[in-house]
Protein backbone atom coordinates (compact mmCIF):
# COMPACT_ATOMS: atom_id res chain seq x y z
CA UNK A 1 0.00 0.00 0.00
CA UNK A 2 1.66 3.29 -1.16
CA UNK A 3 1.18 6.63 1.17
CA UNK A 4 -1.00 8.25 -0.77
CA UNK A 5 -3.50 5.46 -0.26
CA UNK A 6 -2.48 5.39 3.49
CA UNK A 7 -2.91 8.98 3.81
CA UNK A 8 -6.56 9.27 2.77
CA UNK A 9 -7.25 6.44 4.52
CA UNK A 10 -5.95 8.10 7.85
CA UNK A 11 -8.01 11.43 6.58
CA UNK A 12 -10.91 9.08 6.28
CA UNK A 13 -10.41 8.24 9.60
CA UNK A 14 -10.27 11.44 11.38
CA UNK A 15 -13.31 12.34 9.45
CA UNK A 16 -15.41 9.71 10.38
CA UNK A 17 -14.18 10.16 14.22
CA UNK A 18 -15.39 14.06 13.69
CA UNK A 19 -18.07 13.04 12.50
CA UNK A 20 -18.97 10.68 15.25
CA UNK A 21 -17.77 12.85 18.00
CA UNK A 22 -20.22 15.21 16.64
CA UNK A 23 -23.54 12.60 16.32
CA UNK A 24 -22.76 11.29 19.81
CA UNK A 25 -20.55 12.21 22.68
CA UNK A 26 -18.79 9.71 23.63
CA UNK A 27 -19.18 7.16 21.04
CA UNK A 28 -15.43 5.88 20.82
CA UNK A 29 -14.15 5.22 17.54
CA UNK A 30 -11.42 2.97 17.85
CA UNK A 31 -8.47 1.88 15.58
CA UNK A 32 -8.76 -0.82 13.18
CA UNK A 33 -7.62 -3.15 15.63
CA UNK A 34 -10.40 -3.01 18.42
CA UNK A 35 -14.57 -2.53 17.59
CA UNK A 36 -15.86 0.62 18.17
CA UNK A 37 -18.20 0.99 21.28
CA UNK A 38 -20.87 3.39 22.46
CA UNK A 39 -22.13 3.92 25.97
CA UNK A 40 -24.94 2.85 27.01
CA UNK A 41 -26.88 5.83 28.50
CA UNK A 42 -27.88 4.47 31.89
CA UNK A 43 -24.30 3.24 33.01
CA UNK A 44 -21.70 4.78 30.55
CA UNK A 45 -20.42 1.56 29.95
CA UNK A 46 -19.38 0.67 26.54
CA UNK A 47 -20.89 -1.71 23.84
CA UNK A 48 -19.79 -2.52 20.61
CA UNK A 49 -22.15 -1.46 18.17
CA UNK A 50 -22.11 -4.57 16.09
CA UNK A 51 -23.53 -7.31 18.49
CA UNK A 52 -25.17 -10.81 17.28
CA UNK A 53 -28.82 -11.96 17.62
CA UNK A 54 -29.85 -15.83 17.36
CA UNK A 55 -33.31 -15.86 15.91
CA UNK A 56 -33.68 -18.94 13.60
CA UNK A 57 -29.86 -18.84 13.50
CA UNK A 58 -29.14 -20.91 17.04
CA UNK A 59 -32.25 -22.85 17.23
CA UNK A 60 -30.70 -26.14 15.85
CA UNK A 61 -32.03 -28.47 19.17
CA UNK A 62 -29.60 -31.09 19.77
CA UNK A 63 -27.90 -31.83 16.40
CA UNK A 64 -24.38 -32.14 17.52
CA UNK A 65 -23.32 -31.38 13.80
CA UNK A 66 -24.80 -27.82 13.99
CA UNK A 67 -24.13 -26.78 17.74
CA UNK A 68 -20.14 -27.36 16.85
CA UNK A 69 -20.88 -24.99 13.70
CA UNK A 70 -22.95 -22.71 15.76
CA UNK A 71 -20.29 -22.63 18.30
CA UNK A 72 -17.49 -21.66 15.36
CA UNK A 73 -20.02 -18.84 14.60
CA UNK A 74 -20.08 -17.60 17.96
CA UNK A 75 -16.45 -18.17 18.54
CA UNK A 76 -15.67 -15.70 15.29
CA UNK A 77 -17.95 -13.18 17.64
CA UNK A 78 -15.87 -13.38 20.36
CA UNK A 79 -12.63 -13.02 18.70
CA UNK A 80 -13.33 -10.21 16.83
CA UNK A 81 -14.16 -8.71 20.39
CA UNK A 82 -17.88 -8.78 19.58
CA UNK A 83 -20.22 -7.55 22.63
CA UNK A 84 -23.82 -8.52 23.01
CA UNK A 85 -25.69 -11.77 22.14
CA UNK A 86 -29.16 -11.38 22.01
CA UNK A 87 -31.59 -14.20 22.81
CA UNK A 88 -35.03 -15.25 23.73
CA UNK A 89 -37.19 -17.65 24.73
CA UNK A 90 -39.72 -17.76 21.46
CA UNK A 91 -36.45 -19.10 19.74
CA UNK A 92 -36.86 -22.62 20.67
CA UNK A 93 -33.55 -24.39 21.69
CA UNK A 94 -31.51 -20.90 20.84
CA UNK A 95 -30.46 -20.81 24.60
CA UNK A 96 -29.60 -24.19 25.14
CA UNK A 97 -26.87 -24.34 21.88
CA UNK A 98 -25.67 -20.65 23.25
CA UNK A 99 -25.05 -22.35 26.64
CA UNK A 100 -23.54 -25.20 24.90
CA UNK A 101 -21.50 -22.89 22.38
CA UNK A 102 -20.87 -20.65 25.94
CA UNK A 103 -19.75 -23.80 27.63
CA UNK A 104 -17.02 -24.91 25.12
CA UNK A 105 -15.52 -21.39 24.18
CA UNK A 106 -15.12 -21.37 28.07
CA UNK A 107 -17.61 -18.65 29.04
CA UNK A 108 -15.69 -15.94 27.55
CA UNK A 109 -15.81 -12.81 30.07
CA UNK A 110 -16.70 -9.71 27.37
CA UNK A 111 -19.88 -10.47 26.49
CA UNK A 112 -22.75 -9.12 26.93
CA UNK A 113 -25.50 -11.56 27.61
CA UNK A 114 -29.02 -10.00 26.64
CA UNK A 115 -32.35 -12.32 26.99
CA UNK A 116 -36.04 -11.44 27.18
CA UNK A 117 -39.35 -13.12 28.80
CA UNK A 118 -41.91 -13.98 26.51
CA UNK A 119 -45.29 -15.05 28.58
CA UNK A 120 -48.20 -13.60 28.74
CA UNK A 121 -48.50 -14.60 32.32
CA UNK A 122 -47.28 -11.56 34.41
CA UNK A 123 -45.98 -14.03 37.45
CA UNK A 124 -43.92 -16.28 35.67
CA UNK A 125 -41.05 -13.25 34.61
CA UNK A 126 -38.30 -15.00 37.03
CA UNK A 127 -39.51 -18.72 36.30
CA UNK A 128 -38.55 -17.85 32.83
CA UNK A 129 -35.47 -15.84 33.48
CA UNK A 130 -34.33 -18.73 35.63
CA UNK A 131 -34.99 -21.07 33.26
CA UNK A 132 -32.86 -19.71 30.32
CA UNK A 133 -30.15 -18.77 32.61
CA UNK A 134 -29.96 -22.24 33.23
CA UNK A 135 -30.25 -23.04 29.73
CA UNK A 136 -27.27 -20.52 28.75
CA UNK A 137 -25.52 -22.32 31.73
CA UNK A 138 -24.66 -18.73 33.32
CA UNK A 139 -25.85 -16.65 36.96
CA UNK A 140 -27.53 -13.89 35.48
CA UNK A 141 -28.16 -11.55 32.45
CA UNK A 142 -26.80 -8.58 31.92
CA UNK A 143 -29.96 -7.59 30.36
CA UNK A 144 -33.28 -8.69 30.11
CA UNK A 145 -35.79 -7.26 27.94
CA UNK A 146 -39.74 -7.82 27.79
CA UNK A 147 -40.17 -9.35 24.28
CA UNK A 148 -42.45 -8.48 21.60
CA UNK A 149 -44.45 -5.77 25.13
CA UNK A 150 -46.20 -9.36 26.10
CA UNK A 151 -47.71 -8.63 29.40
CA UNK A 152 -44.93 -5.30 29.39
CA UNK A 153 -46.61 -3.87 33.14
CA UNK A 154 -45.63 -7.33 35.27
CA UNK A 155 -42.42 -8.24 33.69
CA UNK A 156 -41.02 -4.89 34.06
CA UNK A 157 -42.00 -4.41 37.67
CA UNK A 158 -40.56 -7.87 38.56
CA UNK A 159 -37.80 -6.75 36.21
CA UNK A 160 -37.19 -3.68 38.36
CA UNK A 161 -37.03 -5.56 41.51
CA UNK A 162 -34.63 -8.05 40.24
CA UNK A 163 -32.15 -4.90 38.70
CA UNK A 164 -32.55 -3.65 42.01
CA UNK A 165 -31.61 -6.72 43.65
CA UNK A 166 -28.67 -6.90 41.21
CA UNK A 167 -30.00 -10.05 39.76
CA UNK A 168 -30.06 -8.59 36.30
CA UNK A 169 -27.60 -5.43 35.45
CA UNK A 170 -30.17 -3.91 32.74
CA UNK A 171 -33.83 -3.85 31.75
CA UNK A 172 -35.99 -3.56 28.80
CA UNK A 173 -38.52 -3.85 26.20
CA UNK A 174 -38.67 -5.23 22.44
CA UNK A 175 -40.89 -5.28 19.08
CA UNK A 176 -39.83 -5.93 16.02
CA UNK A 177 -41.06 -5.74 12.27
CA UNK A 178 -42.24 -1.47 13.47
CA UNK A 179 -45.05 -2.92 14.92
CA UNK A 180 -46.85 -1.23 18.25
CA UNK A 181 -44.57 1.34 17.54
CA UNK A 182 -47.28 3.80 19.12
CA UNK A 183 -47.33 1.24 22.57
CA UNK A 184 -43.56 1.08 22.64
CA UNK A 185 -43.48 5.17 22.84
CA UNK A 186 -45.73 5.21 25.99
CA UNK A 187 -43.95 2.66 27.40
CA UNK A 188 -40.41 4.73 26.62
CA UNK A 189 -42.57 8.43 27.80
CA UNK A 190 -43.97 6.42 31.10
CA UNK A 191 -40.96 4.08 32.09
CA UNK A 192 -37.48 4.29 33.27
CA UNK A 193 -35.64 1.76 30.84
CA UNK A 194 -32.01 1.09 30.31
CA UNK A 195 -32.62 -0.31 26.42
CA UNK A 196 -35.20 -0.56 23.93
CA UNK A 197 -35.27 -2.93 21.20
CA UNK A 198 -36.86 -2.10 18.06
CA UNK A 199 -36.67 -2.51 14.11
CA UNK A 200 -34.62 -0.36 12.15
CA UNK A 201 -32.58 -0.73 9.01
CA UNK A 202 -31.74 0.68 5.37
CA UNK A 203 -35.71 0.34 4.10
CA UNK A 204 -37.24 0.30 7.30
CA UNK A 205 -36.55 4.00 8.98
CA UNK A 206 -39.59 4.75 10.42
CA UNK A 207 -38.16 4.66 14.19
CA UNK A 208 -36.10 7.86 12.99
CA UNK A 209 -39.34 9.91 13.28
CA UNK A 210 -40.61 9.76 16.76
CA UNK A 211 -38.81 6.72 18.82
CA UNK A 212 -35.35 7.46 18.22
CA UNK A 213 -35.01 10.77 19.07
CA UNK A 214 -36.95 10.09 22.08
CA UNK A 215 -34.48 7.73 23.24
CA UNK A 216 -32.19 10.30 23.12
CA UNK A 217 -34.13 12.18 25.26
CA UNK A 218 -34.84 9.43 28.08
CA UNK A 219 -31.67 8.30 27.59
CA UNK A 220 -32.75 4.86 26.63
CA UNK A 221 -29.96 2.65 24.78
CA UNK A 222 -31.15 1.42 21.66
CA UNK A 223 -30.76 -2.19 20.00
CA UNK A 224 -31.96 -1.83 16.09
CA UNK A 225 -32.65 -5.72 15.60
CA UNK A 226 -33.19 -7.38 11.77
CA UNK A 227 -30.23 -5.34 10.30
CA UNK A 228 -30.83 -7.27 7.45
CA UNK A 229 -34.53 -7.23 7.00
CA UNK A 230 -34.31 -11.05 8.08
CA UNK A 231 -31.71 -11.29 5.58
CA UNK A 232 -34.21 -10.42 2.82
CA UNK A 233 -32.55 -6.91 2.60
CA UNK A 234 -28.82 -8.41 2.04
CA UNK A 235 -29.31 -11.18 -0.57
CA UNK A 236 -31.79 -9.31 -2.46
CA UNK A 237 -28.97 -6.25 -2.88
CA UNK A 238 -26.19 -8.63 -3.37
CA UNK A 239 -28.09 -10.82 -6.16
CA UNK A 240 -28.37 -8.00 -7.87
CA UNK A 241 -26.44 -4.79 -7.64
CA UNK A 242 -22.85 -3.93 -6.84
CA UNK A 243 -21.77 -1.53 -3.70
CA UNK A 244 -21.72 1.67 -5.25
CA UNK A 245 -17.67 2.72 -5.46
CA UNK A 246 -18.42 6.21 -3.62
CA UNK A 247 -18.95 3.93 -0.62
CA UNK A 248 -15.38 2.74 -0.85
CA UNK A 249 -14.08 6.42 -1.26
CA UNK A 250 -16.03 7.44 1.78
CA UNK A 251 -16.23 4.99 4.31
CA UNK A 252 -13.77 2.38 3.17
CA UNK A 253 -17.02 0.25 2.49
CA UNK A 254 -16.07 -3.74 1.47
CA UNK A 255 -19.48 -5.09 0.52
CA UNK A 256 -23.16 -4.74 1.71
CA UNK A 257 -22.80 -5.70 5.17
CA UNK A 258 -20.57 -2.95 5.34
CA UNK A 259 -23.20 -0.99 3.95
CA UNK A 260 -26.31 -1.43 6.06
CA UNK A 261 -24.77 -2.21 9.24
CA UNK A 262 -22.55 0.90 9.03
CA UNK A 263 -26.08 2.75 8.28
CA UNK A 264 -27.72 1.51 11.35
CA UNK A 265 -24.95 2.20 13.87
CA UNK A 266 -24.15 5.44 12.75
CA UNK A 267 -27.43 6.46 13.77
CA UNK A 268 -27.05 8.47 16.64
CA UNK A 269 -29.57 7.40 18.92
CA UNK A 270 -28.73 3.95 18.07
CA UNK A 271 -26.85 1.46 20.38
CA UNK A 272 -26.31 -1.50 18.72
CA UNK A 273 -26.94 -3.72 16.14
CA UNK A 274 -27.56 -7.25 16.32
CA UNK A 275 -27.23 -9.13 12.87
CA UNK A 276 -27.73 -12.93 13.01
CA UNK A 277 -25.89 -15.40 10.77
CA UNK A 278 -24.84 -19.51 10.93
CA UNK A 279 -21.54 -18.67 8.96
CA UNK A 280 -18.26 -17.97 10.03
CA UNK A 281 -17.65 -16.17 6.76
CA UNK A 282 -20.59 -13.39 7.69
CA UNK A 283 -19.71 -13.10 11.42
CA UNK A 284 -16.09 -11.76 9.74
CA UNK A 285 -18.30 -9.80 7.48
CA UNK A 286 -20.76 -8.39 10.49
CA UNK A 287 -17.53 -7.40 12.60
CA UNK A 288 -15.57 -5.83 10.46
CA UNK A 289 -18.68 -3.09 9.94
CA UNK A 290 -17.67 -2.39 13.36
CA UNK A 291 -14.41 -0.82 12.46
CA UNK A 292 -12.70 1.59 10.41
CA UNK A 293 -14.01 4.98 8.89
CA UNK A 294 -17.99 5.42 9.04
CA UNK A 295 -20.66 7.56 6.73
CA UNK A 296 -21.18 10.97 7.44
CA UNK A 297 -24.24 12.11 8.14
CA UNK A 298 -24.46 13.63 4.64
CA UNK A 299 -23.23 10.03 3.61
CA UNK A 300 -26.02 8.73 5.37
CA UNK A 301 -28.64 10.41 3.72
CA UNK A 302 -26.95 9.59 0.13
CA UNK A 303 -27.22 5.68 1.31
CA UNK A 304 -30.65 6.21 1.80
CA UNK A 305 -31.04 7.77 -1.66
CA UNK A 306 -29.21 5.47 -3.36
CA UNK A 307 -30.78 2.41 -1.85
CA UNK A 308 -34.40 3.88 -2.45
CA UNK A 309 -33.08 4.20 -6.44
CA UNK A 310 -32.41 0.88 -6.72
CA UNK B 1 -62.16 -18.04 20.97
CA UNK B 2 -58.59 -18.85 18.94
CA UNK B 3 -58.35 -15.37 19.19
CA UNK B 4 -59.02 -14.79 22.64
CA UNK B 5 -56.53 -18.25 23.46
CA UNK B 6 -53.59 -16.41 21.09
CA UNK B 7 -54.25 -13.16 22.83
CA UNK B 8 -53.36 -14.57 26.20
CA UNK B 9 -50.16 -16.37 25.42
CA UNK B 10 -48.87 -14.33 23.31
CA UNK B 11 -50.56 -10.87 23.45
CA UNK B 12 -51.84 -9.20 20.66
CA UNK B 13 -51.68 -11.45 17.45
CA UNK B 14 -51.60 -9.30 14.90
CA UNK B 15 -48.38 -8.61 16.42
CA UNK B 16 -46.82 -11.46 14.77
CA UNK B 17 -46.76 -13.07 10.93
CA UNK B 18 -46.81 -16.10 9.54
CA UNK B 19 -42.65 -16.40 10.05
CA UNK B 20 -42.42 -15.89 13.81
CA UNK B 21 -44.14 -19.51 14.43
CA UNK B 22 -41.31 -20.81 12.27
CA UNK B 23 -38.26 -20.33 14.38
CA UNK B 24 -35.87 -22.51 12.58
CA UNK B 25 -33.81 -22.43 9.27
CA UNK B 26 -34.35 -25.05 6.47
CA UNK B 27 -31.12 -26.34 6.92
CA UNK B 28 -32.28 -27.14 10.46
CA UNK B 29 -35.42 -28.29 9.50
CA UNK B 30 -34.23 -30.92 6.97
CA UNK B 31 -31.42 -32.27 8.97
CA UNK B 32 -34.36 -33.01 11.44
CA UNK B 33 -36.27 -34.68 9.14
CA UNK B 34 -32.87 -36.47 7.99
CA UNK B 35 -31.63 -37.47 11.74
CA UNK B 36 -35.26 -39.12 12.28
CA UNK B 37 -35.17 -41.02 8.79
CA UNK B 38 -31.79 -42.33 9.81
CA UNK B 39 -32.80 -42.76 13.65
CA UNK B 40 -36.04 -45.03 12.77
CA UNK B 41 -34.56 -47.32 9.35
CA UNK B 42 -35.47 -49.53 9.08
CA UNK B 43 -38.59 -49.45 9.93
CA UNK B 44 -40.09 -47.23 7.21
CA UNK B 45 -40.49 -50.50 4.80
CA UNK B 46 -43.12 -51.72 7.68
CA UNK B 47 -44.49 -48.45 8.33
CA UNK B 48 -45.28 -48.58 4.11
CA UNK B 49 -46.90 -52.03 4.23
CA UNK B 50 -48.87 -50.79 7.26
CA UNK B 51 -50.26 -47.78 5.81
CA UNK B 52 -51.03 -49.97 2.07
CA UNK B 53 -52.89 -52.50 4.48
CA UNK B 54 -54.71 -49.79 6.03
CA UNK B 55 -55.80 -48.36 2.58
CA UNK B 56 -56.90 -51.78 1.19
CA UNK B 57 -58.62 -52.34 4.43
CA UNK B 58 -60.67 -49.04 4.21
CA UNK B 59 -61.09 -49.73 0.48
CA UNK B 60 -62.72 -53.48 0.73
CA UNK B 61 -65.25 -52.28 3.56
CA UNK B 62 -63.13 -52.53 6.94
CA UNK B 63 -62.77 -49.14 7.95
CA UNK B 64 -62.82 -49.65 11.82
CA UNK B 65 -59.37 -52.25 10.78
CA UNK B 66 -58.23 -49.49 9.06
CA UNK B 67 -58.30 -46.52 11.96
CA UNK B 68 -57.15 -49.03 14.49
CA UNK B 69 -53.97 -49.79 12.21
CA UNK B 70 -53.96 -46.04 11.74
CA UNK B 71 -54.19 -44.75 15.22
CA UNK B 72 -50.25 -45.98 15.51
CA UNK B 73 -48.52 -43.98 13.52
CA UNK B 74 -50.45 -41.03 14.18
CA UNK B 75 -49.24 -41.57 18.13
CA UNK B 76 -45.62 -42.52 17.45
CA UNK B 77 -45.00 -39.43 14.90
CA UNK B 78 -46.40 -37.07 17.55
CA UNK B 79 -44.76 -38.28 20.44
CA UNK B 80 -41.34 -39.59 18.86
CA UNK B 81 -40.95 -36.79 15.90
CA UNK B 82 -43.16 -33.69 17.12
CA UNK B 83 -43.44 -34.34 21.08
CA UNK B 84 -39.83 -35.13 21.39
CA UNK B 85 -37.34 -33.70 18.17
CA UNK B 86 -40.05 -31.01 16.81
CA UNK B 87 -40.78 -29.48 20.19
CA UNK B 88 -37.25 -28.13 20.93
CA UNK B 89 -37.44 -26.37 18.07
CA UNK B 90 -40.38 -24.61 18.26
CA UNK B 91 -42.53 -23.74 21.04
CA UNK B 92 -45.69 -24.81 19.37
CA UNK B 93 -44.58 -28.74 18.72
CA UNK B 94 -45.92 -29.54 22.11
CA UNK B 95 -49.53 -28.34 20.62
CA UNK B 96 -48.59 -30.00 17.83
CA UNK B 97 -47.91 -33.44 19.56
CA UNK B 98 -50.98 -33.06 21.71
CA UNK B 99 -52.75 -32.62 18.36
CA UNK B 100 -51.15 -35.58 16.93
CA UNK B 101 -52.35 -37.57 19.94
CA UNK B 102 -56.05 -36.48 19.98
CA UNK B 103 -56.23 -38.02 16.07
CA UNK B 104 -54.78 -41.14 17.64
CA UNK B 105 -57.33 -40.86 19.95
CA UNK B 106 -60.23 -40.16 17.60
CA UNK B 107 -58.98 -42.88 15.63
CA UNK B 108 -59.31 -45.33 17.87
CA UNK B 109 -62.57 -44.19 19.13
CA UNK B 110 -64.12 -44.79 15.65
CA UNK B 111 -62.48 -48.06 15.13
CA UNK B 112 -63.89 -49.56 18.91
CA UNK B 113 -67.41 -48.01 17.95
CA UNK B 114 -67.60 -48.46 14.14
CA UNK B 115 -69.23 -44.80 14.28
CA UNK B 116 -69.83 -43.35 10.32
CA UNK B 117 -67.93 -46.54 8.87
CA UNK B 118 -68.69 -46.26 4.79
CA UNK B 119 -69.03 -50.03 3.96
CA UNK B 120 -69.07 -49.57 0.41
CA UNK B 121 -66.56 -52.31 0.12
CA UNK B 122 -67.97 -55.00 2.20
CA UNK B 123 -71.71 -54.05 0.78
CA UNK B 124 -70.45 -54.62 -2.87
CA UNK B 125 -69.27 -57.68 -1.70
CA UNK B 126 -72.65 -58.75 0.00
CA UNK B 127 -74.42 -57.50 -3.40
CA UNK B 128 -76.31 -54.98 -1.51
CA UNK B 129 -77.30 -52.38 -3.41
CA UNK B 130 -77.34 -48.75 -3.91
CA UNK B 131 -73.58 -47.90 -2.81
CA UNK B 132 -71.50 -45.91 -4.31
CA UNK B 133 -68.24 -47.68 -4.06
CA UNK B 134 -66.72 -45.74 -6.72
CA UNK B 135 -67.65 -42.01 -6.12
CA UNK B 136 -65.77 -39.35 -6.43
CA UNK B 137 -64.78 -38.74 -3.06
CA UNK B 138 -63.64 -42.28 -2.22
CA UNK B 139 -61.51 -42.00 -5.69
CA UNK B 140 -59.90 -39.20 -4.42
CA UNK B 141 -59.42 -40.67 -1.38
CA UNK B 142 -57.65 -42.74 -2.91
CA UNK B 143 -55.57 -40.76 -4.98
CA UNK B 144 -54.59 -38.64 -1.81
CA UNK B 145 -53.76 -42.01 -0.13
CA UNK B 146 -51.09 -42.93 -3.13
CA UNK B 147 -50.09 -39.40 -2.81
CA UNK B 148 -48.81 -39.89 0.96
CA UNK B 149 -47.52 -43.82 0.27
CA UNK B 150 -45.45 -43.43 -2.63
CA UNK B 151 -45.31 -39.95 -4.62
CA UNK B 152 -44.37 -37.36 -1.13
CA UNK B 153 -41.77 -39.38 -0.19
CA UNK B 154 -39.90 -39.12 -3.42
CA UNK B 155 -40.12 -35.41 -3.48
CA UNK B 156 -37.29 -34.53 -1.70
CA UNK B 157 -34.55 -37.37 -3.01
CA UNK B 158 -36.39 -35.62 -6.28
CA UNK B 159 -35.59 -31.71 -5.38
CA UNK B 160 -31.75 -32.99 -4.63
CA UNK B 161 -32.35 -33.70 -0.72
CA UNK B 162 -30.93 -37.03 0.62
CA UNK B 163 -32.66 -40.00 0.64
CA UNK B 164 -32.96 -39.92 4.77
CA UNK B 165 -35.07 -36.44 4.31
CA UNK B 166 -37.46 -38.56 1.98
CA UNK B 167 -40.95 -37.85 3.82
CA UNK B 168 -42.82 -41.16 4.65
CA UNK B 169 -45.47 -42.01 6.01
CA UNK B 170 -45.95 -43.44 10.06
CA UNK B 171 -42.54 -41.51 9.86
CA UNK B 172 -42.94 -38.28 9.15
CA UNK B 173 -45.90 -36.23 9.90
CA UNK B 174 -46.74 -34.69 6.18
CA UNK B 175 -47.10 -38.34 4.74
CA UNK B 176 -48.77 -39.48 7.70
CA UNK B 177 -51.44 -36.57 7.54
CA UNK B 178 -52.28 -37.35 3.74
CA UNK B 179 -52.85 -41.06 4.05
CA UNK B 180 -55.04 -40.61 7.14
CA UNK B 181 -57.37 -38.06 5.27
CA UNK B 182 -57.31 -40.71 1.61
CA UNK B 183 -58.19 -43.62 3.86
CA UNK B 184 -60.69 -41.34 5.80
CA UNK B 185 -62.68 -40.64 2.63
CA UNK B 186 -62.78 -43.94 1.22
CA UNK B 187 -64.09 -45.47 5.03
CA UNK B 188 -65.64 -43.27 6.98
CA UNK B 189 -68.58 -40.55 6.38
CA UNK B 190 -70.70 -38.03 7.92
CA UNK B 191 -69.38 -36.45 11.24
CA UNK B 192 -66.95 -39.32 11.57
CA UNK B 193 -65.63 -38.41 8.09
CA UNK B 194 -65.32 -34.55 9.55
CA UNK B 195 -63.71 -35.89 12.94
CA UNK B 196 -61.13 -37.59 11.37
CA UNK B 197 -60.33 -35.03 8.52
CA UNK B 198 -60.32 -32.14 10.63
CA UNK B 199 -56.71 -32.28 12.40
CA UNK B 200 -54.71 -33.69 9.43
CA UNK B 201 -56.18 -30.92 6.85
CA UNK B 202 -54.97 -27.81 9.60
CA UNK B 203 -51.56 -30.14 9.73
CA UNK B 204 -51.22 -29.81 5.80
CA UNK B 205 -52.57 -26.22 6.35
CA UNK B 206 -49.22 -25.72 9.00
CA UNK B 207 -46.57 -27.63 7.60
CA UNK B 208 -47.46 -25.66 3.65
CA UNK B 209 -46.85 -22.68 5.55
CA UNK B 210 -43.93 -23.58 7.25
CA UNK B 211 -41.99 -25.35 4.21
CA UNK B 212 -43.49 -21.76 2.41
CA UNK B 213 -41.57 -19.23 5.06
CA UNK B 214 -38.38 -21.92 4.90
CA UNK B 215 -38.65 -21.75 0.78
CA UNK B 216 -39.30 -25.18 0.16
CA UNK B 217 -40.39 -25.69 -3.22
CA UNK B 218 -43.13 -28.21 -2.43
CA UNK B 219 -44.72 -25.91 -0.07
CA UNK B 220 -47.45 -25.81 -2.51
CA UNK B 221 -48.33 -29.72 -2.42
CA UNK B 222 -49.83 -30.13 1.82
CA UNK B 223 -51.78 -26.87 0.71
CA UNK B 224 -53.48 -27.83 -2.59
CA UNK B 225 -53.57 -31.32 -0.32
CA UNK B 226 -55.75 -29.38 2.58
CA UNK B 227 -58.17 -27.71 -0.15
CA UNK B 228 -58.39 -30.62 -2.05
CA UNK B 229 -59.29 -32.77 1.29
CA UNK B 230 -61.84 -30.38 2.30
CA UNK B 231 -64.09 -29.85 -0.98
CA UNK B 232 -64.16 -34.20 -0.94
CA UNK B 233 -65.07 -34.12 2.72
CA UNK B 234 -67.77 -32.01 1.69
CA UNK B 235 -68.84 -33.58 -1.45
CA UNK B 236 -69.25 -36.70 0.23
CA UNK B 237 -71.53 -35.50 3.04
CA UNK B 238 -73.41 -33.10 0.71
CA UNK B 239 -73.61 -36.60 -1.67
CA UNK B 240 -74.24 -38.72 1.54
CA UNK B 241 -77.48 -36.11 2.35
CA UNK B 242 -78.86 -36.12 -0.73
CA UNK B 243 -78.79 -39.68 -1.23
CA UNK B 244 -80.27 -40.58 2.10
CA UNK B 245 -83.65 -42.31 1.01
CA UNK B 246 -86.81 -40.73 2.27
Amino acid sequence: MNFDTERRRAMKLIAAGLAGASLAPGWLLAADASPMTRPIPSSGQPLPVIGMGTWKTFNVGSDPKLRRARTRVLEAFVEHGGGMVDCSPMYGSSAAVMGFALEQLGHPDPLFSAEKVWTGDGGETREQIARQASHWRIDRFDLVQVHNLLAWEAHLETLREMKQAGEIRYLGVTTSHGRRHRELEQVMEREPLDFVQLTYNLTHREAEQRLLPLAREKGIAVIANRPYDGGGLIKGLQARHSVPAWAADEFDCAGWADFLLKFIVTHPAVTCAIPATTRVEHMHENMRAGRGAMPTPEVRQRMIRHVESL
Amino acid sequence: MIHGVAAGLLGDPASYSVADFVPFTAEVYFRLLERFGEMAWPWHGAALALGLAAVILAWRGRPRVACALLAVPWAWVGIAFLGQRYATLNWAGSWFAGAFLVEAGMLLLLAATGAGSDHAGAARAAGQAPVREYSVPRAGGLVLAALGLVAYPAIAPLAGFGVFQAETFGIHPDPTAIVALGIALIGLRGAALWLAAVIPILWCVVTGLTLQVLDAPWAPVPLAVAVTALILVAWKSVGRATSRPA
